[in-house]
């Protein structure tokens, strides 16, 4: 199966003179898949992203989405790709509510009653439809971002991107859009989000890339392979998760217990632990 | 083509004086009505509408076209402060090399001047059009008042010829006779229609979602503060 | 040695430049000047190059009002000079100087009003510059650009427009009532200009050399 979303060793030069490299691993996205990218401030997560939406154009390297060269052809691939930037303010485009989530589908051209129904379903999936005739400007830093991504979700792009997707958001509308975006993945949409959260990678991610400031793609797997590399993890500036952390500790202080990277899986391991037993089909094995 | 920036030297020096003496003096009439305003609103919206002028000119259109937001300032601000904020977007253009230093008074009396005629075009149309077109009908009139000015201006410069053409006209096969006033109100006319419509399109949906979004900054409550007498000590300084 | 030299003596370069653009009956000795100008600025490390392009920019209006003219080609090309050269000036003048020195300058002469607005609009251009690219960003992301569609396009460039009026007076607001909280009085921090010093010759000699030209090529 052809890759959706492929970059190799980018470079890039800010108008200030500031230098990213985004060497290393190749970043590489299947179709169906929920791929995480972490890394600290000024990693590079937000330039490696915008090189994908054609926003920037890259010095050196190689990135294609869909098979064409963003930078150069974005027009003919964007119906296919939702996007949610970090600065949600900066992506309401609209006076109200409704217009701003119609704003797509009015731009390709639809006809009113499709854009009435897509637009009545993703504001009904994101329980904003009392949200319909308010102004955007006077909504709160939440309901604002439900509103931008309910304009990315509109169109069921292919491609769904989320730049920190849950700033702001409290606990529970996080829980909400986790369940909604593993629907969505469910229904056979790929995902690509970055973000500095390690906890999500647990909850949502297929696959993870971790990225080091001036040293570019520096690890990727599965979230269990990724938690294993604390070097890396250390190297991106990230914290590990809480859990992680925990169970690393207890087993530095000498307990025979492996790593798990969900509640549930922890809750096996210290039953067994506590036991006498010791659940060896669970977490990252002991090294 | 009220928005091309006149730069230095081409126009005859007595017409550039005048135009800042004139600049001086509509100027110091503005910050005298603009005495007792409320520093902390006004500044900062005076800042605002000034820098957004100057991002929005910076927009890529036409060749020969950008779009200037004069009218909106004049609307948002009010004619005394609109007034003002031609004057900023002026000294900065000049200071970026576009439109001259010289030349800063008749530049800003052309932008100021659409300021003012774009409140007060505004205002009479109150009640007569919806918003869109209250905005879009003031744009064209005033743009149209001035690029007859701009007609004007360089009609005049072909007042006295020698102070324009120079004294050494032989040397450079100068040929004789008057600026030809006419084919250049054509080309100002020609390229100046498709610019109106489009400032006064932009200006007329810019305006309405204004008008729905944040309705107070039309209300031009701002601009009547000053009648209030607010007491100076309550001043924001 | 052009951004070390004293912003007086780089006022005075500009207006040695003005007075021989004024004085020039002839374009050779402008081209002369022009063509001073920017060799001094590519000597200095300054972005010729750049300032080269944005100065012909003050030839668009000039090339206009010439094609009306019953003039000779060199009484028009006399005129694409003087418009040319100021700017040349100008623009070399604003990339040398750091813009808090030109706002003290400026702020020794021009009423408190125009200079705190002046400085406001300095503060907020930047801040609305990066917006309106999120803003561009957010308008091709999301189908807003559309290749041939003047109609589509105005409208959409409308909103970011309009959205970028209504920020702008946020930030704008926010940002004086930060700087009033932090003492701002309406007064630039530094005000006027230094004197002279020995860096200050080589502006002073360039705006000297394009009025002598101007006055003495004739």
């Amino acid at each position: 199966m052809e890759p959706i979303v492929t970059v190799s060793c980018l470079k890039h030069t800010y108008p200030d003179t500031t230098e990213i490299h985004i060497c290393g691993l190749d970043f590489v996205v299947n179709p169906g898949e929920r791929v995480v990218i972490l890394g600290g401030n000024g990693s590079g997560k937000t330039t490696l992203l915008y090189h994908v939406l054609g926003l920037l154009a890259p010095d050196e390297g190689k990135v294609t989405i869909f098979g064409v060269n963003p930078a150069l052809k974005y027009n003919a691939v964007r119906e296919r790709i939702g996007v949610l930037l970090q600065s949600v303010d900066e992506q309401i485009l609209s006076p109200t509510v409704w217009d701003d989530i119609s704003f797509s589908p009015r731009n390709y051209g639809y006809e009113k009653e499709k854009i009435s129904t897509m637009v009545e379903q993703v504001m009904l999936e994101l329980g904003i439809g009392h949200l319909r005739d308010k102004i955007c400007h006077y909504l709160s830093g939440g309901e604002k971002r439900k509103v931008a991504l309910a304009g990315a979700l509109v169109m069921r792009p292919e491609l769904l991107i989320l730049d920190e997707p849950f700033e702001g958001l409290d606990s529970r509308s996080r829980g909400e859009l986790v369940a909604l975006l593993n629907k969505r993945n469910r229904e056979g949409m790929t995902i690509v989000m970055s973000t500095h959260d390690l906890n999500l990678v647990t909850s949502f991610a297929d696959r993870a890339y971790v990225l080091s400031q001036g040293r570019g793609v520096i690890a990727a797997g599965t979230p269990a392979e990724i938690f294993q590399q604390s070097g890396a993890l250390q190297a991106a500036n990230i914290d590990p998760p809480i859990l992680t952390e925990l169970f690393l500790k207890l087993r530095d202080q000498g307990m025979s217990i492996d790593v798990p990277i969900t509640v549930d899986e922890a809750v096996r391991g210290l039953t067994g632990l506590f036991a006498g037993r010791h659940d060896k089909g669970s977490g990252i094995p002991l090294k | 083509m009220t928005h091309m920036h006149i730069p230095d030297f081409v126009l005859p020096v007595w017409l550039w004086v005048s135009g800042f003496l004139l600049m001086t003096a509509a100027l110091g009439i503005s910050l005298l009505l603009l005495r007792s305003m409320d520093r902390k609103k006004k500044i900062p919206l005076l800042g605002a509408i000034s820098a957004a002028m100057i991002v929005a000119m910076s927009l890529p259109e036409f060749f020969f076209y950008h779009i200037n937001l004069s009218v909106i300032a004049g609307i948002l601000l009010g004619p005394t402060l609109g007034f003002v904020a031609a004057f900023i977007v002026n000294l900065m253009l000049a200071l970026l090399g576009h439109g001259g230093i010289t030349v800063i008074g008749l530049n800003t009396m052309l932008l100021g001047l659409e300021a003012v005629l774009g409140h007060a075009f505004f205002t009479l149309l109150k009640r007569v059009f919806p918003v869109f077109w209250r905005a879009a009908i003031a744009t064209v009139l005033t743009l149209f008042c001035t690029t007859m000015l701009l007609i004007v201006i360089v009609a005049a410069s072909n007042i006295n010829p020698q102070d324009f053409l120079h004294a050494d006209e032989h040397a450079f096969a100068v040929q004789e006779g008057p600026l030809s006033v006419l084919k250049f109100a054509g080309l100002v006319l020609l390229f100046g229609v498709v610019g109106w419509i489009l400032e006064a399109a932009i200006t007329g949906a810019v305006v309405k979602f204004i008008s729905q979004v944040k309705p107070d900054l039309l209300g031009h409550k701002l601009h009547e503060e000053r009648h209030q007498a607010a007491p100076r000590g309550e001043h924001f300084d | 040695m052009f951004h070390r030299a004293s912003i007086l003596s780089k006022a005075v370069f500009l207006f040695l430049v003005l007075a021989g653009a004024l004085a020039a009956k002839a374009p050779y000795p402008l081209a002369a000047g022009y063509g001073v100008i920017l060799v001094v600025a590519a000597l200095c490390g300054l972005p010729w190059f750049r300032i080269m392009v944005l100065s012909l920019y003050s030839a668009v209006f000039t090339v206009l009002y010439i094609v009306s003219l019953r003039g000779g080609v060199l009484t028009h090309t006399v005129l694409v000079f003087k418009a040319i050269t100021p700017a040349l000036a100008v623009l070399t003048f604003v990339v040398s100087t750091p813009y808090p020195k030109i706002f003290s300058l400026l702020s020794a002469f021009l009423p408190e009003i125009l200079a705190s607005g002046l400085f406001m609009t300095y503060r907020t251009f930047f801040i609305l510059i990066e917006m309106m690219d999120n803003f561009g960003a957010a308008i091709r992301l999301r189908g807003g650009f559309s290749p041939g569609s003047l109609h589509k396009n105005s409208a959409n460039i409308s909103r970011g427009i309009a959205m970028l009026l209504v920020k702008a007076v946020e930030r704008s607001s926010r940002l004086y009532a930060v700087m009033a909280v932090r003492g701002y009085n309406g007064s630039m921090a530094q005000t006027g200009a230094d004197g002279f010093h020995r860096q200050d010759v080589l502006p002073i000699g360039t705006g000297i050399a394009v009025l002598m030209l101007a006055l003495l090529w004739r």
